[in-house]
């Protein structure tokens, strides 16, 4: 049995919304609301769900990129929520992030150098600047970029190129643990194909762990070991993606599925189309949260929330269906 | 479905739009080809940059001039010649004959007016009602696209609405006039999978129901599947592969369409690795000589380099640009081995 590398309790993350001229606090948004999971070492844990689910919130969270509101957050046994800023620079380390936007999370006026460097300096990894640079040049070779790149700025790039610099940045430190959030969205569909290959073979060549938090279900399917689907702050279903995508358990997790267009004109698929939009997370519905757009949902939901049960082979749901 | 016998609606020739910068000419879209059916969906799919964008700008008049020309071809719009139109004939084709979505409505839509003024403002400009019969008529609209409570919707301000809610108000207001083609460019892709099936359902069923064409226009191969009557892949500029939806994802031709689909990862198909078309889309600025693709191809040789292939019959009604694609059948076999290797 593997190790458990990250293991999140009953994190809550809940934003004010202020109003008025003293700026009360009249209400909360509850983008994540006791969410808890885990990763096992060397594994890849895809966390999905529709835009404002609180998926990339959670993943900010973990990293206290966003000060969590309760909860745990253990990583190798220590509660990361819990550190000291001394100790939470060392453990950063360790824990490192690729985000979306290539575009925007690059400083246009670092060289590739100096943006892949940072995290080395920071962390004291490197005795010279000799060394360093070494260093530098090692990690974009890994990446697919060639050491001719390493005095060129970001805007010289193109979109793949730069989510592969964002990923050598991820890796100058040696990390256990990289959180993707939404790594390959902003990319075109051909340049993909590249950044997932290469984050792949980046997990086999260093025992990467991932959580890798994305929307597109079909690219979550290919990369991951196991999936979490989230829904209003909270997880609904989370199994190996066999389980998920074979059986689905939640009525959310099926809707979802039956959702995606395939690239296949033959298949016709019964397609369960939902009703609305996602409600809003200020003040989410009552009892179950997907309750009114839930084409199964009985008098129960609207009261009572469903509680996150293993159902198997960790399978775990939350519906009062699965109850019966 | 298409009729090949009916008459077309659109007959695209040739078109070139080039846009004149000051590094360079963009040629953004270089000898395009292609017609629309009365009630087909055509689908136009490309990665960016490919020149998707600006056909249908291009038919729309909307190419903002300049930097931005049409220096050649036809836009034959029921015989009619839309780029010889004078600015004040195609105001009169635009949004009552052809109507326009986009990406994201919220861009589209004007944040200062409510959603009952701006779809009855189409329709007092192209049907000639009044600003009453306006508002009933966009009441009636808005039901039909599917907005709940529209009698209170059409007082509120599109900051009010969802995404999806922003693009069904969209829809109806561009089909308030009965267009006759409706031009969606991407008009799903900043929605949730959720809704983007609501939306897709929504305009396959707003088709049959009004008889219009569509040309759809995607990145994304699961909503061309999903909505196409007939397909053209675009890449640099030009139209490289042209058929009907079956035959293009059952049998691909081009290697570029053939690489596409392969980048994606399938359902029902698990690989370990996906294969990535190698290397990046050329500058616009900067085209290879011969055909465009010979930078990324798998079969590129010889004349590739040097000579651009022609939009040839592969077979009945499958057109490609490829001066070797009977070759990519020996690679397809190749490739569905190692795949059942794997397994």
């Amino acid at each position: 049995m593997a190790e458990k590398l990250l293991e999140v309790n009953n994190l809550k993350k809940y934003f004010p919304v202020k109003a008025g001229i003293f700026k009360k606090t009249v209400a909360h948004v509850k983008a994540v609301d006791d969410v808890s999971f885990f990763v096992n070492e060397g594994e890849t844990l895809g966390l999905v769900g529709e835009s404002g689910c609180g998926k990339s919130t959670t993943g900010r969270t973990i990293l206290r990129l966003l000060e969590a509101t309760a909860g745990e957050v253990i990583f190798e046994g220590k509660d990361v929520l819990a550190l000291d800023k001394e100790d939470l620079r060392n453990i950063r380390r360790d824990m490192q992030i690729i985000f979306q936007d290539p575009y925007a999370s690059l400083n246009p006026r670092m060289t590739v150098a100096d943006i892949v460097g940072e995290p080395i300096d920071i962390h004291n990894l490197a005795k010279n600047k000799k060394e360093r640079n070494e260093k530098v040049k090692d990690i974009l070779e890994r990446v697919g970029l060639g050491s001719e790149y390493m005095r060129r700025y970001p805007h010289e790039f193109s979109g793949g190129q730069r989510q592969r610099i964002g990923v050598a940045r991820a890796l100058a430190v040696d990390p256990k643990l990289i959180i993707a959030d939404e790594p390959v969205s902003a990319l075109d569909v051909s340049i993909q194909a590249q950044v997932i290959n290469l984050l792949q073979d980046l997990q086999k060549e260093f025992g990467l762990t991932y959580l890798f938090i994305a929307h597109d279900l079909s690219v979550v399917k290919h990369i991951s070991d196991r999936i979490a689907v989230m829904y209003l702050g909270k997880i609904v279903e989370m199994a190996d993606k066999g389980d998920l995508f074979n059986e689905p358990m939640h009525p959310y997790t099926q809707s979802l599925l039956s959702a995606i267009p395939e690239a296949d004109p033959t298949k016709k698929k019964d397609r369960i189309i939902l009703e609305g939009d996602v409600p809003s997370p200020v003040d989410p519905p009552s009892g179950c949260r997907f309750h009114p757009r839930c084409p199964k949902a009985f008098d129960k939901c609207s009261v009572e929330e469903p509680v996150f049960k293993n159902y198997g082979d960790n399978h775990f749901a939350a519906c009062h269906l699965l109850e019966e | 479905m298409a009729n090949e016998n009916s008459e077309k609606l659109v007959d695209v020739k040739n078109l070139k739009t080039y846009f004149y910068t000051e590094e360079g000419v963009v040629k953004a879209v270089d000898g395009v080809d292609y017609e629309i059916y009365p009630g087909e969906t055509l689908g136009i799919v490309g990665e960016s940059g490919c020149g998707k964008s600006v056909t249908s700008l291009s038919i729309m008049g909307l190419v903002e001039s300049p930097p931005g020309k049409i220096v050649d071809g036809e836009i034959l719009f029921e015989g009619k010649d839309l780029t010889k139109l004078s600015q004040a004939e195609m105001r009169k084709i635009r949004g009552n004959e052809i109507s326009m979505i986009f990406q994201e409505p919220m861009t589209s839509l004007n944040p200062v007016y409510t959603i009952g003024d701006q779809i009855s403002e189409a329709i007092i400009i192209h049907k000639g009602l009044s600003k009453k019969e306006a508002m009933k008529e966009s009441v009636e609209m808005l039901k039909k696209v599917g907005i709940p409570l529209p009698e209170q919707r059409i007082n509120e301000y599109p900051h009010q609405l969802s995404g999806g809610m922003r693009q069904r108000v969209m829809i109806a207001m561009a089909l308030s006039c009965d267009p006759k083609l409706l031009i969606a460019d991407e008009p799903t892709t900043a929605l949730d999978v959720t809704i983007q099936a609501q939306i897709l359902e929504l305009m396959n069923g707003l088709k049959d129901s009004y008889g219009m064409s569509i040309m759809m226009i995607t990145h994304d191969l699961g909503v061309i599947a999903e909505v196409s009557d007939r397909v053209a892949v675009m890449y640099a500029g030009k139209v490289v592969e042209y058929t009907d939806v079956n035959t293009l994802f059952a049998d691909p031709k081009h290697p570029y369409t053939w690489g596409l689909m392969n980048s994606i990862p399938k359902l029902d198909r698990q690989v370990n690795r996906l294969q990535a078309i190698p290397g990046i889309v050329p500058s616009p600025l900067n085209f290879p000589d011969g055909c465009k693709f010979n930078t990324r191809c798998p079969l590129a040789e010889g004349k590739c380099f040097t000579d651009e292939p022609e939009l040839v019959d592969a077979a009945e009604g499958h057109k490609v640009r490829c001066w070797r694609y009977k070759d990519l059948e020996e690679m397809k076999k190749q490739n569905e081995k190692i795949y059942e290797e794997q397994r």
